[in-house]
């Protein structure tokens, strides 16, 4: 029999028929259709039980095969049906069977080692599987998008609304302080880079300032975004250390595994899809409206007298606007972010193959416009996968990819120059008039030097990569037999990428000439390398008996990395062009990274009690230059156990019961573990050696995450419903800490693994089918998700992991305290020096303590799927509840007084004891500046509409009577953040100023404003 | 088929070729354990000018000695509109300790480039293919800068006291607090030995060679043994009017002596001196101090007032 612990590419093993029975043979044909729409089903397999005999079905559901004479049975697998077994007698020759189709995807194959899956229903973790065809509802330019609430247990946020991605995918809370934040991306077998390269911008927005500053509020895309989600068959996603220990160091943050779409043997088939679309601003800051010169005046000084004239004809009628009518003012968000530009993406597939060759090629062109000038997306890619067979055992599998992403993504977040597009709008009152002037130029800001429409019109932010994912895989089934299956596994890849950050600031800028040195350009230019290949042997072995089946897997795996980054500063630009070589004053960095590791894998997967009972025991070895001992082997096992009790109970199909353990790690950054030398300073042009400001521990290494794991799932009502459960611990140990040393030693920081944090939470998804008829089907699915995560141990003081500064809100890592907690000054009161808490202390005084939690209380998703006939309607709602953000914009807005609500009057009156002088909401915000830093603290709840499609297919003789050689035609409309509702009054809860971080999210600088998108579509198979 | 047989063969025997040695040097900067265990001539001429990058660190900065001991003397504002935590927190109070560096860094800049020093004098010691004259010179400039910095620490430090590390282990435990006094004899201990390895070197025949290593624009003038010496008695002579204004009654003598071997004369140019260098060469700083437009940094008006009358006096 076929062992029912399965390759991950058993799918493709079962492609074409493999080996020859002996003896007599009797020929059976057949057809397959789906049990529902009677359709007939093409890509399944057909094999006859007990035998290694396999073929494959054709495209209209037809097959033959040669079977053994005599009774045999046989299985009908097909992906998204569940499987099927038909007896056929001695007599028979012909047959049909219907395939049920398998809408908890409980037979899909999931991942349990680098070259082994097991079916769904066997699985020991809870499973978070995401197929093609819940992914390509509303076109995105990133994946991670496409997966937002679809996966209980994942956080996926993006950044900013600037265009082209940066994301962050936060798999079960909290789960590192200082090392990375981003989970482990394998495409197609290989390891691929999801880096994050900062543009530079911040030598323009000096945003980090100092002469080694950081780069990480420069927007960055990490370049998970260059994967073409058209691509994308399906991804799986293991959210801790007890499902993803078999990738070791790598793996603490999860493991996203992304399979490419295959070709299947058949005739050509193509797929055509043209999507239109429109952008536009989901939600505006909003600004403040000056109702007459004397609101002006009271904020702005005399002088702002002069933007409003004097109606003549009343001489008690206020100072008004130029074409006044009362409480108008410029849009200056509209004339900054107001466009509405048109987007397209055009992708065609083209797949088939024959019996030993398969082939998958897709093309995508997309361009998506921004809501800001000079700003959007572009995405040329280009795909061709391979399979082949050589011979009855190997086969031999060649994905390539080439693809160019342009993403521009003009100038936002955080700065200290006076540029950023909303930090100069925060400094502007409406009554000033930012738009182009006739003559084509802008008008000048005469609030803050800096005119952003003018920046957005004639500044330059460009990212280009090209990037270039290949691997191929070769499996040799050495033994194949009744009892004994041996295959031996190697998988090669690389994926190389060059990205060149092109920015211009033209000295014509208003604010150019500020720093002295007008016109800026700025160049970097990334190469990185990611190679990896592993070899495995996988063996397994079911006695004649079949009362089991046993697999055993050894392998090893070996990775590089390499990044080079060099950059150009060029400022006081001759002629104002934008060659770097024309500055006076220019810039240049470099900074390389070379990572090796090689890693050992073995594991066992235990099946038996009539596939019931799944016992898995692994264990990997890992070794990497990024240790301090690189040549020492640090080990991460895992366990796991499942068991299937059918029909327990009346309306229960089936439950499983599961439960995991396993151990993974994050490593340390590159260089992190050197004590150094700084050969680039100098001074007053003459180059000199200075000492490094950090050093690593001697035994410096990766973190470690301890995850258990446990649950049940549950079918029900004859599998028109599935529940599934998880409760986990993980336990995070060797944290990456930098320990402050005492400065007088001359070296600030030392890095050293110490301290723990421990995660908790619990997951919970549900599937029903309330309807499933012929004409009408309705799939509603709901995820659930809640963590927590507290800092249990901590061998240094507490210390900030991201933020300003108390005095404007920062998160603080303490023992004791939640992993996610933020504080801020806060001004004592008389019940809080009742409390005792506060000894030595009175009321008034203002003391640092916790005020709010990023942390949700929950995540929930709400996804509908109806069919009706041939109109099917999708929609997925978004909600978080219960975390909070830190306002800043909202600061910056206040501190020009020109927050929307900052001239409302005040309504409370226990306000403060300064008394008559705080007259409005505003003001006393501002007065309560560094004493009670939660006035810019607010609730990032929301509730979100993340997409909705509304698709209709065309009738066939509809159809045909177009075009003959149509398979199908669909047309659909959808949107993607139609609609929002939260009680933030930013523009958006879910933006982060710093990029992707481990625990500092949630601070809103300045960001570039979310968009929502409106496509229509057309989707043609031929 | 055979190919099948010696593929996975030949790729193990690949992998195993490639990651035989996982050890990855670090490729944006030199091992500070080389340096200290095989020193090389360019490494220790680099070192030394290198002092001078690090004696400037945080002078000119926004949050650096001179705009902070300004904001405290009142007699210079930080009116940034970006960071209002300079009028907030440095005039009204209170500092927030979680902030970077207000006041931190007055400690922590020159420290860093004490144990640049020590680590310099340890490196000279067995430094090969520089000679005996070199050496002294380098050691009279290092031990001279070591001073500079140290004054700089214990003139915002005063009564509180402040430590003198000798161990080149960042790990081992931090140097003991020495009261001032103390500190004020270590610097006039280590300006005299500075004075004498520069005699040394001139007694080895190099008083007027150039000192082997670059020296920034600032020094012009000061580049040889003998002459670099008399910046070297210019800051003995400040060191003991501080310590004459502590109470110390023979310093204002010393102080008289050290200023004769000074450059300082009375009548030439009042431009004569060592600076700080800032460039626009790539790696180097600029002048934060250096505000064009007037868009955050003031200075208090009797400052002009005070100028005026002293050009005109």
């Amino acid at each position: 029999m076929i062992p029912r612990v399965l390759f991950v590419s058993y799918a493709l093993s079962l492609a074409v028929g493999v080996g020859a029975a002996t003896g007599q043979q009797r020929q059976i044909t057949g057809r397959v259709v789906s049990a529902t729409t009677h359709e007939p089903v093409g890509g399944a397999s057909v094999s006859v039980l007990g035998t290694t005999i396999v073929t494959l079905v054709r495209d209209q559901g037809q097959f033959s095969l040669a079977a053994p004479r005599g009774e045999v049975t046989l299985v009908v697998r097909r992906i998204g049906y569940k499987r099927s077994q038909v007896v056929v007698p001695t007599t028979q020759e012909s047959v049909e069977v219907a395939l049920e189709p398998d809408v908890f995807n409980l037979e899909a194959v999931v991942v349990t080692g680098i070259a082994t899956g097991v079916e769904r229903r066997n699985a020991g973790n809870a499973v978070a599987a995401v197929s093609s065809s819940d992914l390509a509802y509303a076109p995105t330019p990133s994946i991670e998008q496409q997966l937002q609430g679809k996966v209980a247990g994942a956080d996926i946020q993006q950044n900013s609304g600037a265009p082209g991605g940066g994301l962050q995918v936060r798999l079960r809370g909290v789960t590192s302080i200082n090392a990375t934040a981003e989970p482990l991306y394998v495409v197609d077998g290989v390891i691929v880079s999801d880096i994050a390269i900062p543009s530079n911008q911040n030598a323009v927005t000096a945003a980090s300032g100092g002469s080694n500053p950081s780069l990480d509020q420069d927007a960055q895309v990490n370049r998970i975004a260059d994967l073409n989600p058209n691509d994308i068959e399906s991804i799986e996603i293991l959210r801790g250390a007890s499902a993803s220990a078999i990738y070791g160091q790598k793996a603490s943050n999860g493991v996203v595994v992304i399979k490419t779409k295959r070709g299947q043997a058949g005739a050509p088939k193509f797929d055509v899809v043209q999507r239109f679309g429109v952008f536009e601003i989901a939600k505006k800051f909003g600004q403040r409206t000056f109702p007459d010169s004397f609101a002006a005046k009271a904020a702005f000084g005399a002088s702002a007298a002069r933007f409003f004239r004097a109606d003549t004809s009343n001489p008690y009628v206020k100072l008004q606007l130029p074409g006044y009518t009362p409480g108008e003012a410029f849009d200056l968000e509209d004339q900054l972010a107001g466009r509405k530009p048109l987007s397209y993406e055009t992708a065609l597939n083209l797949s088939g193959g024959t019996d030993n060759t398969q082939y998958f090629g897709s093309v995508t062109s997309k361009d998506d416009g921004g809501i800001i000038d000079n700003t959007g997306f572009k995405r040329q890619a280009v795909r061709l996968n391979l399979d082949q067979r050589l011979g009855s055992r190997v086969h031999a599998t060649l994905n390539t990819s080439y693809t160019h992403t342009l993403a521009q993504r003009g100038l936002t977040n955080n700065d200290n120059t006076g540029t950023s597009f909303y930090v100069v709008l925060s400094g502007t009152p409406s009554f000033v008039d930012l738009g182009q002037v006739p003559g084509d130029t802008f008008a000048r800001n005469p609030f803050v030097p800096s005119n952003p429409v003018q920046t957005a019109a004639l500044m330059k932010n460009n990212e280009d990569v090209w990037r270039f994912i290949g691997s191929t895989n070769l499996q040799w089934d050495a033994v194949q037999n009744g009892r004994h299956y041996l295959r031996f596994v190697a998988t090669g890849g690389v994926d190389q990428f060059s990205q060149q950050n092109a920015l211009f600031f033209p000295p014509e800028l208003q604010f150019e000439p500020n720093d002295g040195e007008p016109g800026t350009s700025l160049l970097s230019n990334t190469d990185n390398l990611n190679f990896n290949v592993n070899a495995s042997a996988i063996h397994t072995f079911t006695p004649s008996s079949n009362a089991f089946s046993a697999t055993t897997s050894i392998g090893l795996q070996h990775a590089q990395r390499k990044t080079d980054i060099s950059r150009i500063t060029s400022r006081d630009l001759n002629a104002g062009q934008q060659n770097v070589a024309a500055g006076k004053d220019i810039q240049i960095t470099e900074d390389q990274s070379r990572i090796k590791d090689l890693g050992f894998f073995a594991q066992e997967e235990f099946l038996a009690s009539q596939e019931r009972l799944l016992l898995t025991a692994g264990i990997r070895a890992d070794q990497s230059s990024l240790n301090a001992d690189a040549s020492k082997l640090y080990y991460f096992p895992k366990a796991s156990a499942s068991y299937r009790f059918l029909h327990p109970a009346g309306a229960v199909d089936e439950v499983k019961l599961r439960a995991a353990y396993g151990e993974a790690g994050n490593e340390p950054f590159y260089g992190q573990k050197f004590t150094s030398l700084r050969i680039t300073g100098k001074v007053g042009g003459v180059p000199g050696t200075v000492g490094g400001d950090t050093t690593g521990a001697k035994d410096l290494r990766f973190e470690r995450e301890r995850e258990l794991e446990g649950g049940f799932d549950a079918t029900l009502w004859n599998s028109r419903a599935n529940l599934e459960f998880t409760a986990y611990q993980k336990n995070v140990s060797d944290l990456l800490l930098p320990r402050q040393l005492a400065p007088i030693g001359g070296v600030n920081f030392e890095i050293f693994n110490g301290g723990k944090l421990r995660t908790r939470g619990v997951e919970l998804s549900l599937s029903v089918i309330p309807a499933q008829q012929r004409d009408l089907n309705w799939l509603f699915r709901t995820t659930f998700s809640r963590n927590r995560s507290v800092i249990t141990e901590l061998p240094i003081p507490a210390f900030s992991a991201g933020g300003f500064g108390a005095s404007i809100g920062q998160f603080r890592v303490e023992q004791g305290a939640s992993a996610t907690q933020i504080v801020g000054n806060d001004t004592l009161t008389a019940a809080d020096i009742a409390s005792g808490n506060y000894p030595g202390k009175s009321v008034g005084d203002i003391v640092v303590r916790k005020i709010a939690d990023a942390n949700p209380d929950f995540r929930m998703s709400f996804t509908n799927d109806l069919t009706y006939k041939r109109f099917s309607v999708h929609f997925l709602l978004d909600w978080q509840k219960g975390s909070a953000i830190l306002n800043l914009t909202r600061l910056l807005y206040d501190f020009g007084q020109v927050t929307s609500d900052y001239a409302d009057p005040l309504r409370d009156t226990l306000v403060t004891s300064a008394g008559d002088t705080l007259k409005t909401v505003g003001q006393k915000r501002l007065a309560g500046f560094t004493k009670v830093t939660r006035n810019y603290i607010e609730s990032a709840s929301f509730l979100k509409l993340r997409e909705i499609t509304l698709t209709y297919e065309l009738p066939s003789n509809v159809l045909h009577g177009i075009w003959q050689g149509a398979r199908y035609a669909r047309l659909s409309v959808s949107g993607r953040n139609l609609f929002t509702t939260t009680p933030y009054t930013g523009v958006d809860p879910e933006v982060s100023n710093f990029g992707n971080q481990p625990i500092a999210r949630n601070i809103d600088v300045t960001p570039f404003p979310p968009s929502r998108s409106f496509w229509f579509a057309v989707d043609v198979g031929f | 088929m055979n190919a099948t047989r010696w593929l996975p063969a030949c790729l193990g025997l690949v992998v195993l070729a490639a990651c035989k040695d996982l050890d990855v040097p670090n490729l944006n900067s030199p091992d500070l354990g080389d340096f200290q265990s095989n020193p090389t001539r360019s490494q220790v001429l680099s070192v030394a000018s290198g002092l001078l990058i690090g004696t400037r660190a945080g002078i000119a900065a926004q949050n650096g000695y001179v705009s902070l001991l300004g904001i405290l003397g009142r007699e210079s504002y930080n009116l940034d509109p970006a960071d209002p935590r300079f009028v907030s927190e440095m005039l009204v109070g209170p500092l927030d300790g979680g902030s970077p560096a207000f006041g931190g860094n007055l400690w922590a800049n020159p420290y860093r480039n004490i144990r640049n020093a020590n680590l310099e004098l340890a490196a000279v010691d067995k430094v090969p293919l520089v000679n005996d004259a070199e050496k002294e010179a380098i050691r009279g400039f290092t031990q001279t800068i070591q001073a500079f910095d140290y004054l700089k620490v214990i003139v915002t430090r005063d009564a509180n006291g402040a430590g003198i590390p000798t161990d080149l282990d960042p790990l081992a435990p931090p140097a003991a607090i020495l009261t001032r006094d103390s500190v004020f004899a270590h610097i006039t201990r280590m300006l005299d030995s500075a004075a004498a390895h520069l005699d040394s070197a001139t007694t080895l025949g190099a008083g007027d060679d150039p000192f082997p290593f670059n020296l920034s624009p600032g020094f012009t003038g000061f580049t040889t043994a003998v002459s670099f010496r008399t910046f070297n008695r210019a800051l003995m002579a400040r060191v003991q009017v501080y310590k004459g204004s502590f109470g110390c009654t023979t310093c204002w003598d010393s102080a008289l002596t050290a200023l004769s071997a000074s450059f300082i004369d009375t009548t030439a140019s009042l431009d004569d001196g060592v600076y700080y260098s800032y460039s626009t060469v790539s790696g180097d700083e600029t002048n934060a101090l250096f505000d064009p437009n007037a868009r955050a940094l003031v200075a208090h008006p009797s400052f002009e007032t005070d100028a005026q009358l002293q050009a005109r006096s």
